[in-house]
């Protein structure tokens, strides 16, 4: 093998030496896995996670960044099959001209089509359309103990389901065909609500969501007292084409990704609480004043962070961390009490986004399940002072019925996750039948135990 | 691994039943589930030590560790690390007889050396060999402010630590970039079982002192640690100040 180097997490706040590289074809794979060296292989895709999902410290990261075409092209079904290394911005830069979207768009068009099923990502619009596997027709899985296997909903569905949201530790997905959804135009009609307190923002999720394809809402995580967790909603709905203004009806396809961002390296600590006070009031002042339709493309509604700038560079040298937990309807006072406990230990969220939950999908590590999801970015240094509050969250969390997302994760005791995921087990036994020498490994997997093969049995 | 936010899965104690190796553990133990390592000599007090971070929830495993023989607790070490992923080490490992009776029994000299200095050496080029395969893990190596200058009524014992010292932070240098931290920690007087009877010198600290220093540096520390923090420009001075007048004050 030859030099490692030190890969970062998105978020920067974990960091390993692994040895790098990067397989051209099905054939290089299958010798990687072959010949794994002691500490296995990590799969990674564009490394856009915020967690440990896609690090290995002292083994391999292969990457998919050599697989990134685009294999078959079906415009009459709406199914297009694609490497695993295809971004989710490239996918539509190449489908919504042609009047098709992927049903499901996670916040970051940078990740890729192998990454989002590796997490079974969610939308803004998750109780309409589920998550991305659900939208998923087939996949080719290679595997270090059963070869290639041809997966999907209808085909190898338990293998399927278990690489849904299997977080890239049952196979390495080397294409996937998905279907598509019919777009008429690449244009959204969006609007903000603003809304006083916590009450008013699930209030007014509710009342958008029967009339609105995507509902998400932002929460000023330094609001406190009788204003804790007041925010902005925001709603989008696809426009036809005969709802186009004069000005866009020459181009109802248009559509324009975020392009490259640059990675930058760590600067000062720019976030800090008044900063994001400040930032917040002007965030929350702009939607007040902004009343009505405005339109905007996919990349602008969807992906409002795919900026060209690396905003993780502004949290400084140690990063930040994101909490994405999820807690089932009628559990609404856990999202109270997160905000309120972490402002009382002034570990201030500097980013706080909400969404709504519908059915979950089979898999049995799928993060989704009716009701709320909220996510929380914090500064790392501010949640060390504050881990314990973020373990006592993890237990309120898990009374209510709820669990934190794993793919987001970077500090969960590992002991939870058998009770946020009771189906772990079933998993497990899945996943080790396709890689009974555990090849397959990570940091994450590591950390939690997730394959059980780490001796991380521990009572909490 | 280390979580985020510095978090220990597994710690290893060489030289359990130190009481600040203890409080180190205990202070984790407390705070999140943990798996911990005692390597010590089969002793009541190793039996006593793992009790109490049971009973603080940690899984305990003890592994044999006599400093004074080398060979066999290299073997042991090495087939614990074998089969457990160790992600904090603290080699605290240490004896401080009187120095009179040290300047009396060179043999007794010569085995006080052996556990705080030789031992120590051995044990961190094993750590650093496995944790820089695994590519991350974090040395804590117990020093002292008697490190820094050799005072006539412990020179002994000062010139084991000043030993162990710079065998760490030579160390750290060497393993900077591979993933893995070393964390060099020079306590003043610290109250406890082996300095009974002593009388304390100024900065005088305990066991749980230099037990919350350590556990703040292990998420992102790679350097020296100071217990207490003014003991840092004091040493400074220590360390500077002509002979004649280091004699005098008689530290």
């Amino acid at each position: 093998m030859t030099g490692t180097s030190t890969i970062t997490t998105f978020a920067r706040s974990m960091s390993s030496r692994s040895a790098l590289v990067q397989p051209s074809d099905e054939e290089h794979w299958l010798r990687l896995l072959d010949h794994p060296g002691p500490r296995g292989v990590t799969v990674r895709g564009a490394g856009a996670g915020y967690s440990d999902a896609a690090l290995n410290s002292g083994g391999t990261i292969a990457t998919t960044h050599g697989n990134h075409r685009i294999r078959a092209w079906d415009d009459r079904a709406g199914v297009v099959d694609v490497d695993a290394g295809l971004s989710v911005a490239d996918l539509c830069a190449f489908t919504v001209p042609r009047g098709w979207l992927l049903p499901v768009v996670p916040g970051t068009g940078r990740v890729t089509i192998g990454g989002a099923l590796a997490a079974d990502v969610h939308g803004k619009n998750h109780p309409r359309r589920g998550s991305l596997a659900q939208h998923v027709v087939g996949a080719r899985l290679l595997t270090p103990g059963a070869g290639v296997l041809q997966i999907g909903p209808d085909r190898e569905s338990d293998v399927f389901w278990a690489t849904a949201g299997g977080l890239g530790l049952t196979g390495v997905v080397l294409a996937t065909q998905l279907r598509l959804a019919r777009i008429s135009t690449s244009w959204l009609a969006t609007e903000e609500h603003t809304c006083a307190d916590l009450d008013d923002v699930l209030a007014t999720m509710r009342a958008c969501e029967p009339s609105h394809e995507y509902v998400v809402a932002w929460l000023d995580g330094l609001a406190t007292g009788a204003a804790t967790g007041r925010g902005v909603v925001s709603t989008a709905v696809h426009l036809t084409a005969d709802e186009l203004p004069a000005s866009l009806i020459g181009r109802p396809l248009a559509f324009r990704s975020a392009g490259p961002s640059a990675p930058l390296p760590a600067g000062p600590r720019l976030i800090r609480t008044p900063v994001m006070r400040a930032a917040n009031a002007a965030r929350f002042a702009a939607a007040r004043r902004a009343r009505g339709v405005r339109l905007k493309g996919i990349t602008a509604a969807l992906h409002p962070l795919d900026a060209t700038l690396d905003w993780t560079a502004a949290y400084g040298r140690r990063g930040l961390i994101q909490y994405q937990f999820s807690v089932p309807d009628g559990q609404e006072q856990v999202l109270e009490a997160a905000l309120v406990a972490l402002s009382a230990a002034r570990c201030w969220p500097t980013l706080a986004v909400l969404k709504r939950l519908g059915d979950a999908a089979p898999g049995p590590l799928s993060f989704p399940s009716p009701g709320w999801t909220l996510a929380l970015d914090l500064p790392t240094a501010a949640a060390t002072a504050a881990a314990s509050v973020l373990d006592r969250l993890d237990d309120l969390v898990l009374a209510a019925g709820g669990r934190v997302y794993l793919v987001k994760d970077s500090r969960l005791r590992s002991c939870m996750v058998p009770a946020m995921y009771p189906r772990l087990d079933e998993w497990r036994r899945l996943r080790n039948a396709l890689d009974p020498s555990g090849v397959l490994t990570s940091d994450l997997d590591r950390r939690l135990d997730l394959s059980g093969r780490h001796g991380g049995d521990r009572q909490c | 691994m280390l979580n985020s936010l510095g978090h220990p899965d597994t710690l290893l104690l060489v030289g359990g039943t130190s009481e600040i190796a203890a409080s180190i553990a205990a202070t984790m133990a407390r705070r999140r589930p943990l798996h911990v390592v005692l390597a010590a000599r089969p002793s009541s007090r190793r039996s006593a030590a793992a009790n109490v971070l049971t009973g603080l929830g940690a899984s305990v495993e003890v592994v044999d560790f006599d400093a004074t023989d080398i060979p066999r607790a290299l073997e042991d070490l090495r087939s614990l690390l074998a089969r457990t992923e160790i992600d904090v080490a603290v080699v605290a490992q240490g004896r401080l007889p009187r120095q009179s009776d040290l300047e009396n029994d060179p043999v007794l000299a010569v085995e006080t050396c052996t556990i705080n200095y030789t031992a120590a050496v051995a044990v961190g080029l094993l750590l650093a060999r496995q944790m820089r395969e695994q590519g991350h893990g974090v040395i804590v190596a117990l020093s002292s402010l008697a490190a820094i200058r050799p005072r006539r009524a412990n020179f002994v014992y000062g010139s084991s630590k000043a030993g162990l010292d710079a065998f760490y932070t030579g160390l750290r240098d060497q393993l900077r970039g591979s993933g893995v931290r070393v964390l060099v920690v020079r306590p003043g007087f610290v109250h406890s079982r082996m300095t009974r009877g002593l009388k304390p010198a100024p900065l005088a600290v305990t066991p749980q002192d230099v037990a919350d220093a350590v556990v703040a540096a292990v998420p992102t520390g790679n350097g020296t640690v100071w217990v207490p923090r003014a003991a840092r420009p004091l040493m400074l001075l220590v360390r500077t100040m002509p002979g004649p007048v280091f004699r005098r004050v008689g530290l």
